[in-house]
């Protein structure tokens, strides 16, 4: 169930090995949340994640790999068996590849697609389906800034999130007010997954986004952005002309 | 679809598959027959989530009122579950008899008083609501039952937060009056050590409370005003003759539209608030003769007041803690002032005996509650570690209060929960009757 103050009991993390939805279940971990479901591909990170959680919550590992997409109901069935309720939702997987050698290969780019969308907008489905049936529920999407504004250097996986982003943005609107939908827009993360990358100006921290996303779950928002001030400077960036904007660096 | 359900503090919140209003008996009966998890509600004034059930069937039991029938010459009222207290005081009032416990609200319902086992400003004197039924009427899905205070489902269902059976009916004595007026007298404290100080003159009167202004810190933290009463005789008007002592024509002044503006309580209204109501309340000290509504059910004169939080909700953090902790009550005050999370309404009383009721809430000591804007950062943190120290002392949390506490420290705080479990299954050997307070804090059932 899912207290008073939004801290829910149980949690299902879709892509659990995730650095950022592993500092919002910390910061849960610290309120009362009971069992914690990791749900991805690579049983070392996710293993990794319940350590660093801990012993105070009751934490379960399930193999799924969004590369298939279809195999995301059976998955969610299986935890939401286990836990009882889906009191909240973190949708966190994503891959964000190697721009420069996935954009030459149609089968990469299939594959990317299909983890950072196609897979999640599955896996959403089948989640909200549950959480409508159940009465009530919190679902936490990952999207990205690169999502907001597609650009040269991150095509892919900024058209990746731009998908995801839209898709859930129109989950949001069928689910409410029965539960509600959480996209989060972070800019540049540094984690393990931009390790080998420059950080962009604004960069953050998974630390701080998870802060950010519960500041923005429990005002009841829909979309949340980390650092936000991002906010603006995307407002203002979206407005300028093409011709203009493709040749800021970032 | 149906509603979004949710208790006074409007978090937290969910829907129900189903929500019917049943008017009789059997209507009760036949739904608890089938398979659905099944949670009664009155008039939803509880707090958190213990008139709700996601995804079950909500009986909404504001409508069963086939029976009200008051003996004018004992006082026993037998009356239906649906009736809330404003209703019966409407009616038996002007005929000289009072509800011998009530909280701070009438709009409360005959089965939320008796699940509650709710306690009012006598309890020092008076003990609480189930202590003065003589009997009551179940319903539950094993069928029917008629119990009076010395049956174990009796001792379940009063303060069992609905999770027994469905109240149906109750037989309770009511209080001769004279007057529908209260001799009230205010004393202002200049700190807790004042206020409880006060406090322990409650033997005094009948009715003791006293409001803090939890924003005030330093030298002054738990100032406030200590109020008590007795109910007025006649011959008390000082002077004033009064055609109709026993009038009682209760209405509210205004009301909070949906559209309110969500911030109008933030810290600094708050601080505003309470400093002002102190120091008008302060200069009017003495001894006066108010109107029942007044003393009694002052915040019934705005209605929905709970709008003025806005979305996010807010939360009543009420505890009781025994003789002897009362530097716990200044540690819950001073820490959630220092933490930036005022509190808009502080109330501190004395609790006397303890009553039957398994899970009842009321037991010798100190009782803090405490209105709290919900889901704002580190609330959730402070509340936990008072609840771990409120248990430690052997204090509890009110559960028609809460929303929030940790399940692991249920047990410590209600040492019968595995007896009113037992009890529970016996009634309820499916698990029909659930709440999302019972689910969330795992009590019986099929969770
Ligand atoms: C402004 C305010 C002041 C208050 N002051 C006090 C106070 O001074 N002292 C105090 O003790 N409480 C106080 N309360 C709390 C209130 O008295 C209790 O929560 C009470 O139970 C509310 O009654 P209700 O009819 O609204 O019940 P609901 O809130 O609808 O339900 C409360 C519980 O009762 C159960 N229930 C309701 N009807 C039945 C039934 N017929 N059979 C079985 N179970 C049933 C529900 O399942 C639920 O568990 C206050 C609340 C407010 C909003």
């Amino acid at each position: 169930m899912i207290d008073a103050n939004g801290y829910p009991q149980n949690v299902l993390v879709i892509g659990g090995g995730s650095e950022i939805a592993a500092a919002i279940v910390a910061l849960l971990a610290e309120n009362g949340l009971e069992r914690l479901a990791l749900a991805g591909p690579r049983e070392e990170s996710m293993a990794a994640v319940r350590d660093q959680i801990g012993p105070v919550v009751s934490t379960k590992l399930f193999e799924l790999d969004l590369a298939e997409p279809e195999r995301a109901g059976p998955v969610i069935d299986d935890a939401a068996a286990w836990m009882g309720t889906l009191d909240c939702t973190i949708v966190a997987a994503a891959i964000l590849g190697d721009q420069t050698r996935d954009e030459v290969s149609p089968e990469r780019v299939a594959v990317s697609l299909t983890i950072n969308t196609v897979g999640p907008a599955a896996a959403l489905t089948a989640v909200a389906n549950r959480v409508e049936s159940q009465g009530f529920g919190e679902i936490i999407v990952l999207s990205s800034v690169a999502g907001e504004v597609v650009r040269r250097r991150n095509y892919l996986y900024g058209a990746g999130k731009l998908g995801l982003d839209g898709f859930a943005l129109g989950l949001a609107e069928r689910l409410r007010p029965r539960a509600s939908l959480l996209v989060v827009r972070p800019g540049f993360v540094r984690s393990r997954m931009t390790a080998h990358l420059d950080p962009a100006p604004l960069a953050t921290t998974p630390e701080r986004v998870a802060k950010d996303t519960l500041a923005a779950l429990f005002a009841g928002r829909t979309i949340a952005w980390s650092p936000g001030i991002l906010r603006w400077v995307m407002m203002v960036f979206r407005h300028l002309p093409r011709g203009l904007s493709r040749r800021i660096p970032f | 679809m149906t509603q979004q359900l949710s208790g006074w503090g409007k978090t937290p919140a969910s829907f129900p598959a189903k929500l019917i209003q049943p008017t009789s008996d059997q209507e009760i009966l036949e739904v608890l027959s089938g398979p659905l998890r099944t949670a009664p509600r009155g008039l939803g004034r509880s707090y958190g989530d213990a008139a709700q059930i996601a995804a079950g069937l909500v009986l909404d039991l504001t409508r069963l009122k086939p029976t009200f029938e008051l003996d004018e010459k004992t006082g026993l009222l037998t009356v239906s579950a649906g009736y809330s207290l404003g209703e019966i005081l409407e009616r038996t009032l002007p005929r000289g008899w009072f509800i011998p416990v009530t909280p701070g609200t009438r709009f409360v319902t005959v089965g939320g008083a008796v699940a509650s086992d709710v306690h009012g400003k006598n309890h020092h004197r008076d003990g609480s609501f189930s202590m003065h039924l003589s009997n009551l009427e179940l319903l539950t899905p094993s069928g029917a039952m008629t119990l009076t205070s010395s049956d174990p489902a009796f001792a379940a269902t009063a303060g069992g937060m609905g999770l027994t059976g469905v109240v149906s009916k109750i037989t309770v004595k009511l209080l001769a009056v004279e007057t529908s007026l209260i001799r009230a007298v205010t004393v202002p404290t200049r700190s807790l050590a004042e206020t409880f100080e006060a406090m322990t003159r409650d033997d005094e009167y009948t009715y003791a409370v006293a409001w803090i202004d939890a924003t005030a810190t330093g030298s002054r933290l738990g100032r406030g005003l200590a109020s008590f009463g007795e109910h007025a005789k006649i011959d008390e008007l000082f002077g004033r003759t009064i055609d109709q002592p026993l009038a009682y024509h209760p209405k509210a002044v205004a009301t909070i539209p949906v559209s309110a503006p969500s911030q109008l309580l933030n810290p600094l209204t708050v601080r505003l608030f309470n400093s002002a109501w102190f120091q008008a309340g302060a200069a009017r000290c003495g001894e006066k003769i108010t109107s029942l509504d007044g003393f009694f059910y002052p915040l019934d004169a705005v209605g929905s007041w709970n709008r003025l939080y806005g979305r996010r909700g807010f939360l009543q953090y009420q505890v009781v803690v025994p003789y002897g902790s009362e530097e716990l009550i200044e540690t819950i005050i001073g820490r959630l002032a220092a933490g930036g999370h005022p509190s808009f309404l502080s109330v501190l009383k004395r609790f006397g005996e303890q009553s039957m009721g398994l899970l009842s809430f009321p037991k010798p000591g100190w009782t803090l509650a405490l209105d709290i804007p919900a889901k704002r950062p580190g609330l959730g943190e402070l509340l936990r570690d008072f609840d771990r120290r409120v248990a430690a002392a052997g204090g509890r949390v009110y559960l028609a209060k809460d929303g929030r506490l940790d399940p692991e420290l249920l047990e410590t705080m209600y040492p019968n929960l595995r007896k009113f479990e037992e009890i529970c299954h016996n009634l309820d050997p499916e698990g029909i009757m659930a709440t999302d307070l019972a689910r969330r804090l795992r009590i019986g059932g099929r969770h």
